[in-house]
């Protein structure tokens, strides 16, 4: 998948912007502030319709301005297509090729993007609505029916809170509907465990080999997932029924897992140091762009937001000979000497200066 | 511009219906100052006002009516032995439609919702359980949309009919006819081979 430009109107601080990418490495630099992340962001946005930023998607309008737009031309399986998302006070629209699709789980996963970003150490050392985040977006971008279970799973949880609610004040308790109410749940919840696990498994045999080579070591990484509850649903369910209705709320559910990390057999939370903790999400990074390539045929583009230079020059070549010469790489830096350029070629460089970009030539010698 | 006060209440009584936003209750209202005669204008209220003095829901099924009861429960020729349950008085029409149904109907008025506040005993079920004493009925047909309410409702009334000797059945959902199995989404696809039938 290729990017090819890339036009935003009243995105953040952008009024108008317009771009038009290399096929392979693009390197965008400038200082702080000046918008080179949310070039990353609104590329982020196009693919995912979400900013890795923030979850209110208001956030990326232009102040004083009506809604932002994203629009795109992008090449995959041979063909170029017109993406365009649109953001809204209201809500946001996502059109393909002209044609404005009815549900966003029809456009998701037409442009994939595996992102890196500082922040997403916070995947390890964050707390777990991080990583089910992270798995539903990354799941979300290869199984529209993993989107329809999700947003079905979601609706119907709002449902059984607060019937437990409303049970909390009768007298006499409707328990036929909660029985329903649950089994409607884990109709869904089944399914999700399931390709949850599935999508983890994968991602943890090709991560543990990025691991190894990224960090030049035999390494082990474990990634283990921690289900809230993966078996005799039912009974399980049932039998936190009265507990449920005093807390209005529900005890078991997707909404409850997470994902535990380990390396040689020690958690990586508590043991592992900084680079260790970049590592490791550098491995699932990777592995998330061989497995989207294996499903899809072809690879995502990437998006590396300041993380380069915060890598030794070991990790930072392994991660660049890692990339395959077919993906699009999209890099923000603040400082391009911190970048190993004779490991590159096919690329282009950026540079931003308070929102307005121009392309560097290469031999100038302040590079 | 600012319109005057009875202009702006008619504008506002527009926007109640579904589907119309400010700028189409404001051409509809416009157009009903300046281009109905007053004859119109009357006629129209008129209508309005037959609606509030004649119609009403039917006391057995529930659907929208001027008889009571309704012209398919009053209906001696119909197949007393099954009953259609659909949400609303508008899925009737849909289904008579058809032409190839000839029994009975019963209308919910509604969808059991949690969230919305709607329960079991806020849409009209207890007629239904009425109407099921009487022997005739065989079958009833469950044909609530297949949203997640219209699902709930139908799984709850399939659970109270258990152990009545009531055939209950519910409408398959899956590729639409006539449609290439190629061109159905996965999700579609896979809710059509799970109702899939002994052929
Ligand atoms: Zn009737």
């Amino acid at each position: 998948m290729k990017v090819k430009n890339l036009n935003l109107s009243n995105f953040r601080l952008y009024e108008t912007f317009k771009i038009s990418f290399n096929d392979h490495i693009n390197i965008i630099k400038g200082n702080n502030g000046q918008g080179k992340t949310t070039i990353l962001e609104s590329l982020y946005f196009l693919g995912l319709t979400k900013s890795h930023k923030t979850n209110n998607d208001k956030d990326v309008i232009k102040n004083n301005t009506q809604y932002a737009k994203i629009n795109s031309l992008i090449n995959f399986n041979k063909k170029d297509s017109q993406l365009s998302v649109v953001i809204s006070k209201t809500g946001k629209k996502a059109k393909y090729n002209q044609i404005e699709l009815s549900k966003l789980s029809e456009y998701i996963g037409i442009l994939n993007v595996v992102m890196f970003a500082p922040e997403d150490i916070e995947l390890i050392k964050g707390n777990p609505q991080l990583r089910r985040r992270f798995l539903d977006l990354e799941i979300g971008q290869i199984s529209k029916k993993y989107l329809f279970n999700l947003q079905n799973y979601r609706k119907i949880l709002k449902e059984r809170n607060n019937l437990l609610k409303s049970m909390q004040q009768k007298q006499v308790k409707d328990f036929i509907l909660l029985d329903i109410i649950t089994d409607q749940l884990l109709g869904y919840l089944d399914d999700i465990v399931k390709t949850r696990k599935d999508f983890l498994n994968k991602i943890a045999k090709i991560a543990i080999l990025k691991y190894q080579e990224i960090s030049k070591s035999n390494d082990q990484l474990q990634i283990k997932y921690i289900p809230s509850i993966d078996k005799n649903y039912k009974t399980e369910f049932l039998s936190k029924y009265q507990y449920d209705i005093i807390t209005g709320s529900t005890s078991y559910g997707i909404h409850k897992d997470d994902v535990e990390f380990y390396l040689n057999d020690k958690p990586a939370k508590a043991h592992c140091s900084q680079g260790e903790i970049r590592s490791i999400v550098l491995s699932i990074k990777l592995a998330l762009i061989d497995f989207i390539k294996s499903i899809k045929g072809d690879f995502p583009i990437l998006l590396l937001d300041d993380v380069l230079s915060e890598l030794d020059e070991i990790r930072q070549n392994q991660l660049l000979k890692n990339i395959n010469i077919n993906t699009q790489v999209f890099i923000t830096t603040t400082n391009i000497k911190e970048i190993n350029l004779a490991k590159i070629n096919n690329y282009k460089i950026f540079e931003i200066n308070n929102g307005q970009i121009k392309e560097c030539i290469k031999d100038e010698p302040n590079l | 511009m600012k319109y005057p006060r009875a202009l702006d209440d008619l504008l506002e009584s527009f926007r109640k219906y579904p589907g119309v936003g400010k700028k189409t209750a404001e051409r509809y209202a416009l157009h009903t100052v300046t281009k109905f005669s007053e004859e119109e204008i009357d006629e129209i209220i008129g209508s309005f006002q037959r609606i509030k003095t004649e119609i009403f829901d039917c006391p057995i099924c529930g659907n929208i009516t001027d008889q009571n009861p309704c012209y398919i429960c009053k209906d001696d020729s119909r197949d007393k032995s099954k009953i259609i349950v659909v949400e609303e008085s508008k899925d009737i029409i849909v289904m008579e439609k058809m032409n190839s149904y000839h029994g009975l109907y019963h209308v919910l008025k509604g969808a059991i919702s949690p969230s919305n506040g709607v329960g079991p005993e806020d849409i009209n079920l207890s007629s239904l359980m009425e109407r099921l004493k009487d022997d005739k009925i065989k079958e009833v047909i469950l044909a609530t949309n297949l949203s997640n309410e219209g699902e709930t409702t139908a799984l709850y009334i399939r659970r109270i009919l258990e152990g009545s000797g009531i055939f209950v059945t519910r409408i398959a959902h899956g590729i639409p006819a006539g449609a290439n199995i190629e061109y159905a989404d996965e999700v579609t696809l896979s809710k059509a081979l799970e109702g899939r039938r002994e052929f």
